[in-house]
């Protein structure tokens, strides 16, 4: 059975997809992700698709589902790489990408994932400062 | 003219991604901007993964279409699944406000240039055409056969298609052992029942050539040596007749078995029958036998020579072995058939017991009767003949009336 890898950069886990998904794959994908957040508490999902020909509503409800799953878990997802007529083609669509964020290229998206970690961390430390104080 | 380009079956998800391919393929081929070849391939795919969900599986042909005003491509996908139910509330879901499932086909219309569904009990049909071509493409038949054949060349997609290939060959290669197996077991078949005849026709011949052998044994041993002894020269006599009857027999039966040796001729019967009369002049005379001819509605069939003369001089000859003690009458008529000619004939002879002996007269060395003088081959070598390339035979008689064969002989190309 084929088996998207999915690998650990720091807080981060990066997913390329080289292929293209069909069904059994795609649902794999989610619930090994699903499953790598929980154990690398991982802040955020960067997924590459510039490799992925097919973006259908099959595709987009994928990429919804796993978005808005790490929501959940506390995780940021952010898809990448995605091909100009693949936009186009969404766009047509009106397909509802609920709670995908996009980024240009991998390198943006790891941007986008440190930037928003930060932001994170700040908000923790104020909230945690609250409490210190609330505390006293 | 809408032309078929290429088509494949939808029997697993492998199977969307490589309708997929195809589309794009196809859409890269007729010209059409990367964009639009996307939404077409997106559309199809749409259309390919529902049909897989609620049909279970299906196909997909890729058709271009060079005949309209605008030229087009297009994919029809059929299933037979149970047919869509409410289809025009599904038509009418918005996908911005509607949360779930279900939205593919709405997808797909949005994404084709002209749609068309049609969805009954018997099955779905979608049509996604398109017509929007960034540049002038001609799509004429020469251009179309090279894309099949570019397609039918190229390199397998992926191991899947591959193995989907190579699956389907298997198939048609084991199709073909399966006929294959059906016809061997016919042959079989009919080997077993030659053998049994074979058999039976060992049995009969080794039962006559053993009769006249024990006679002869015995009289010899009764002999004296010098003595001559008219009434056992006699036996002798008649037993080294039979052995010497039965003996040519057999070898016309072997004659009739090898019909490579004979000639395909256009036989006239009229002809024909001339020269079997002038064969049997001696006993048709003596016995004043009438013979009516009718061989106006077919006069000639294309046909082993020595076989038509041999089927006609053994059923000649038994009318007159076994005539009744009425003057012999015979008719003979033919008509045409599909694959030959009738052939009728008919005798007023002493007819045979079919209630008893309807399985046997067809059989070697088998006789029915006492009367006359004759080795129960005749019959045998008629029907041997008649049968050899698909002809067959039937007999209704009379005891006492007469006897009447019916022949349907084909003729040889």
């Amino acid at each position: 059975m084929e088996k998207i890898p999915i690998l650990k950069m720091g807080d981060f886990l990066l997913v390329t997809v080289q292929i293209d998904l069909y069904d059994r794959l795609a649902l794999n994908l989610e619930a090994d992700l699903v499953n790598m957040i929980n154990k690398h508490q991982a802040k955020g999902v960067l997924i590459d698709i510039s490799a992925v020909n097919i973006v259908d509503s099959f595709m987009g409800r994928i990429l919804s589902n796993i978005a808005q799953m790490s929501k959940i878990l506390d995780a940021l997802t952010v898809v990448v790489g995605m091909q100009p007529a693949v936009a186009i083609t969404l766009i047509e669509l009106g397909l509802p990408m609920t709670g995908v964020r996009t980024a240009l290229n991998v390198e943006k998206g790891m941007e986008l994932l440190k930037r928003n970690r930060i932001l994170d961390s700040e908000e923790e430390e104020t909230t945690s400062t609250d409490e210190d104080d609330s505390a006293e | 003219m809408k032309i078929e380009v290429t088509k494949l079956n939808i029997a697993n998800e492998m199977d969307v991604v490589l309708a997929h391919r195809r589309a794009m393929q196809i859409a890269k081929f007729a010209g059409i901007s990367l964009p639009e070849q996307t939404r077409f391939a997106t559309a199809v795919s749409e259309i390919c993964r529902n049909c897989l969900e609620y049909a279970r599986e299906g196909n997909i042909i890729f058709y271009a279409d060079n005949d309209s005003e605008k030229a087009a491509i297009e994919a029809e996908i059929r299933d037979k699944g149970k047919g869509i139910t409410g289809l025009d509330k599904i038509l009418e879901r918005d996908p911005l406000t509607y949360r779930g499932r279900g939205l593919g086909i709405i997808f797909a219309r949005r994404l084709s240039d002209q749609f068309e569904i049609r969805s009954g009990t018997g099955g779905t049909v979608v049509r996604i055409r398109k017509t929007s071509f960034s540049k002038k493409t001609s799509l004429s038949k020469i251009i179309i056969d090279g894309w099949k054949k570019h397609i039918q060349d190229e390199p397998s997609l992926s191991a899947y298609e591959e193995l989907k290939i190579r699956n389907a060959q298997l198939l048609e290669i084991t199709d073909e052992l399966r006929q294959q197996k059906d016809q061997i077991e016919l042959l079989n078949q009919r080997l077993r029942q030659s053998n049994k005849n074979m058999q039976e026709f060992t049995f009969a011949i080794s039962h006559d050539l053993k009769t006249p052998l024990t006679s002869l044994k015995l009289s010899l041993s009764l002999m004296q040596p010098g003595e001559k002894d008219a009434r056992l020269t006699d036996v002798i006599n008649r037993s080294v007749n039979r052995l010497d009857k039965t003996i040519h027999g057999l070898i016309d039966i072997l004659h009739i078995q090898n019909p490579d040796k004979q000639v395909i001729r256009d036989v006239r019967f009229a002809q024909l029958m001339q020269e079997v009369e002038e064969d049997h002049r001696a006993s048709i005379q003596s016995t004043k036998a009438k013979i009516h001819l009718n061989f106006k509605k077919a006069e000639t069939l294309s046909y082993l020579e020595g076989y038509a003369k041999s089927i006609l001089t053994n059923l000649i000859s038994n009318s007159v072995k076994y005539r009744s003690a009425l003057p012999l009458s015979i008719t003979i008529l033919t008509e045409p058939t599909k694959k030959g000619v009738r052939l009728t004939y008919t005798d007023n002879g002493i007819g045979i017991d079919l209630s008893q002996n309807s399985s046997d007269i067809f059989k070697p060395f088998r006789r029915l009767t006492t009367v006359g003088e004759g080795k129960g081959i005749g019959l045998y070598m008629i029907k041997t003949m008649v049968e050899n390339n698909g002809g067959s035979v039937q007999v209704s008689s009379t005891p006492g009336t007469g006897t009447t064969f019916i022949f349907d002989l084909v003729k040889y190309e």
